[in-house]
């Protein structure tokens, strides 16, 4: 089926080959033929002269009839031969515009041999390009509806930190109101200065930077706490930044809950406190006006000693609701020496007691980390070691450094724990009861406490011990 | 002699709790509510001792504190803090605001007692020598249970058998045995040490009572420490 179109085509390219490959071969053919014939007549035969001057005029003349034909076969040719070619070049126009429709698809007979297969060949173009279109449209909205349902602003800029994208969230971000920011330099719309900084630094180190700013809004004019993101993006060979990306997380209302559960702490400290004070104040009171009634002083004994248990666990419970409320884990230079030493010189009076010998080994001097939180470890996994341990055992006390972690180990020769508690003793008020000794005051909280401490951190702590081999419990925290 | 303490608690219980055994002790004792009440009394009358709760509706006991402090009239009165907190930093703070002594709640009464008398056994201590910080120290010896210490020749001796200190460990000795029945926080102990020729940084002021302790030999519990904080010399030991 050739449109109408088609009839119209000439190919002037065919047309020009055609045409000089006629004339070029009735001029060789001419040529030959006239020096062949000179050479057959014997020019001193009277009239040869005559004739020869008749077949050049005869050859100039069919030359020109000739070539005229050689013309009219050479349009007929081309157009004869190399129209589909317009219509595959009007398909393929149309593709390129994307108009091409799936219902004229066969345009070329298939009787016409390659030009049929060009066809088909295109025809496949077509359909595959289609696809890979629909594909790009469908991911393009996918992402689009991602973006714009985010309740993170999401904004991207490029290498030279012109804006080049935007969700609806981020346009509040601004200070004025959504009209078209982009293309606009990230200094001339945003001017929170540590959120140009992560941008610079992403770019320019090609590594995502984490950052916290705080923002007054103009929508509703508070103040909101924002955990920002910022990560470079990269052309094909990954070679060279092309931008950057940055993901602004609105943290405030989880600032606003976490505000009120450190309150809930310091509240809840001083309100369980007070009553236990008045209990055991009084109670000394009773009894020691009880001195000589024998019978009393056992029960005395023992609600004193629940009344001590209790009042520890108060404190441990605080102490972990504080870890994991714990609103900026501050991380600072750290001496692990000096800082080991002194909670060991803390904890002189416990280990003077029960004779253990305690060695420390440093393989590190100093480390990046919070304080307080260290100190929680170190403490309660000492104080454990002091503990559990026969009178007389040996504790060994490791700090050092491997694969980007800081490593505390803390051994010790005693009973050992078995495998099937092993996994569970980090639980809360999770305690080894069979066999052990009831007047070791554990509240069940201190290896909970350890745990939430390192993970605060953002590490980890693991046992390795087997009954009779003593127990090594080993704390990773990532630099 | 009777001493005279003021309590200040806002909690009613826990104010009668310390009444009863401040008077058991044989102490006169005035209990009022609030710092307010508190600071016009302490215009009117003269006390050996204040026990200050630290969380008061109004003025808190560190303010109190800071606020005594600053008053001359008042520079021999002992201050005990009285706290529900128990975190390090809190009873630091607690005790860089003035007072000499902290008790953590719930606290056992035998405590309370012990870091009563301790603190009064000071405050009769330094009344008998009224102005020792201004006069030259006239005492060349200390003596103090098995312990004595001669400041003249810098020598120490305990149970008549000197002993080889230091010269950091016997600054810190003597800076102790000024300071007993008083908690010293680790700053202000460096503070007391640091002079002529003796140099104390950061956390090696704890190698050094490390050492110390172990040449008091049976003794050794003379300093006791406070975990976090520092140390607390003990009185009633000797």
């Amino acid at each position: 089926m050739i449109s109408f179109k088609s009839v119209r085509f000439l190919s002037w390219s065919a047309f020009r080959w055609l045409f000089s490959f006629y004339i070029l071969s009735l001029l060789i053919t001419g040529s030959v033929l006239r020096v062949f014939i000179y050479k057959s007549i014997n020019l001193e035969q009277p009239g040869s002269r005559d004739f020869l001057g008749r077949l050049d005029e005869f050859l100039v003349y069919s030359f020109w009839s000739l070539g005229f034909v050689a013309f009219l076969f050479s349009i007929l040719f081309a157009w004869l031969f190399f129209s589909p070619l317009g219509v595959l070049i009007a398909k393929a126009k149309s593709i390129r515009r994307g108009s091409f429709s799936k219902k004229d698809s066969a345009v070329i007979k298939e009787s016409r041999g390659e030009w049929y297969q060009l066809d088909l060949a295109l025809n496949k173009i077509s359909k595959d390009l289609k696809q890979r279109k629909a594909d790009v449209a469908k991911e393009r909205s996918e992402l689009e509806a991602v973006i714009t349902a985010a309740n993170d602003a999401i904004l991207a800029v490029d290498r030279e930190m012109s804006i080049r994208y935007y969700n609806a969230p981020m346009a509040h971000m601004f200070d004025q109101k959504d009209e078209g920011h982009w293309g606009k330099k990230l200094k001339e719309v945003i001017r929170n200065q540590t959120v140009l900084e992560a941008f610079s630094n992403a770019l320019q180190n090609q590594t995502p930077q984490f950052i916290q700013v705080s923002q007054e809004l103009a929508v509703d004019s508070n103040v909101h706490y924002f955990q920002v993101s910022v990560s470079p993006f990269f052309d094909e060979k990954k070679s060279k930044t092309r931008g950057a990306v940055a993901i602004f997380h609105d943290i405030t209302e989880h600032k606003k809950i976490e505000k009120i559960r450190v309150d809930f702490v310091a509240n809840a400290s001083h309100e369980l406190k007070t009553p236990l004070t008045s209990i055991q104040g009084f109670l000394s009171v009773i009894r020691d006006s009880c001195v000589d009634k024998k019978e009393l002083q056992e029960s005395f004994d023992i609600v004193e000693n629940n009344l001590e248990r209790l009042n520890r666990l108060v404190v441990d419970l605080l102490e972990l609701s504080k870890i994991e409320s714990l609103e900026n884990v501050k991380r600072e230079d750290l001496n692990i020496k000096d800082m080991t030493e002194t909670i060991l010189s803390d904890l002189g009076q416990e280990i003077r007691a029960k004779g253990h010998t305690i060695s420390c080994e440093y393989l590190i001097e100093i480390t990046k980390t919070s304080k307080e939180l260290v100190e929680h470890i170190m403490i309660n996994l000492i104080e454990n070691a002091i503990k559990y341990c026969p009178p007389g055992s040996q504790i060994k006390i490791k700090w050092l450094h491997d694969h980007g972690f800081t490593l505390l180990k803390v051994k010790d020769n005693g009973p050992g724990i078995e495998s099937y508690h092993q996994r569970r003793i980090f639980e809360r008020f999770y305690r080894i009861r069979e066999g052990g000794d009831p007047s070791i005051g554990g509240t069940g909280l201190g290896l909970s406490i350890v745990r939430n401490s390192a993970q605060r951190l953002g590490g980890h702590v693991d046992v390795k011990s087997a009954p009779g081999l003593g127990s090594e419990f080993i704390c990773y925290l990532p630099d | 002699m009777s001493n005279r303490i003021l309590i200040v608690e806002d909690e009613v219980d826990i104010g009668k709790l310390l009444v009863m055994q401040v008077e058991s002790m044989g102490s006169t004792v005035d209990h009022v509510k609030s710092g307010e009440e508190a600071l016009s009394l302490l215009n009117r009358q003269t006390y050996d001792l204040i026990i200050l709760d630290w969380m008061l509706p109004g003025m808190s006991g560190v303010e109190i504190a800071q606020l005594v402090r600053r008053m001359d009239s008042l520079s021999h009165m002992a201050i005990l803090m009285v706290t529900a907190k128990s975190d390090p930093e809190s009873l630091i703070q607690g005790l860089e605001s003035g007072a000499d002594d902290f008790l953590s709640k719930p606290f056992s009464v035998g405590v309370l007692k012990a870091r009563i008398g301790s603190l009064l056994r000071r405050v009769s201590r330094s009344s008998q020598v009224p102005h020792s910080k201004d006069v030259k120290d006239p005492v060349d010896d200390l003596k103090i249970g098995p312990l004595r210490v001669s400041l003249k020749t810098y020598k120490a001796f305990l149970d008549g058998e000197m002993m080889n200190l230091t010269p950091s460990e016997f600054k810190l000795l003597t800076t102790m045995l000024e300071y007993r029945g008083r908690v010293l926080t680790r700053a202000k102990l460096i503070e007391e040490v640091q002079g002529e020729g003796i140099s104390v940084i950061g956390r090696t002021v704890d190698t050094h009572v490390f050492g110390l302790r172990k040449k008091l030999g049976p003794h050794a519990d003379l300093i006791e420490t406070v975990r976090g904080v520092g140390y607390r010399v003990r009185d009633d030991f000797f």
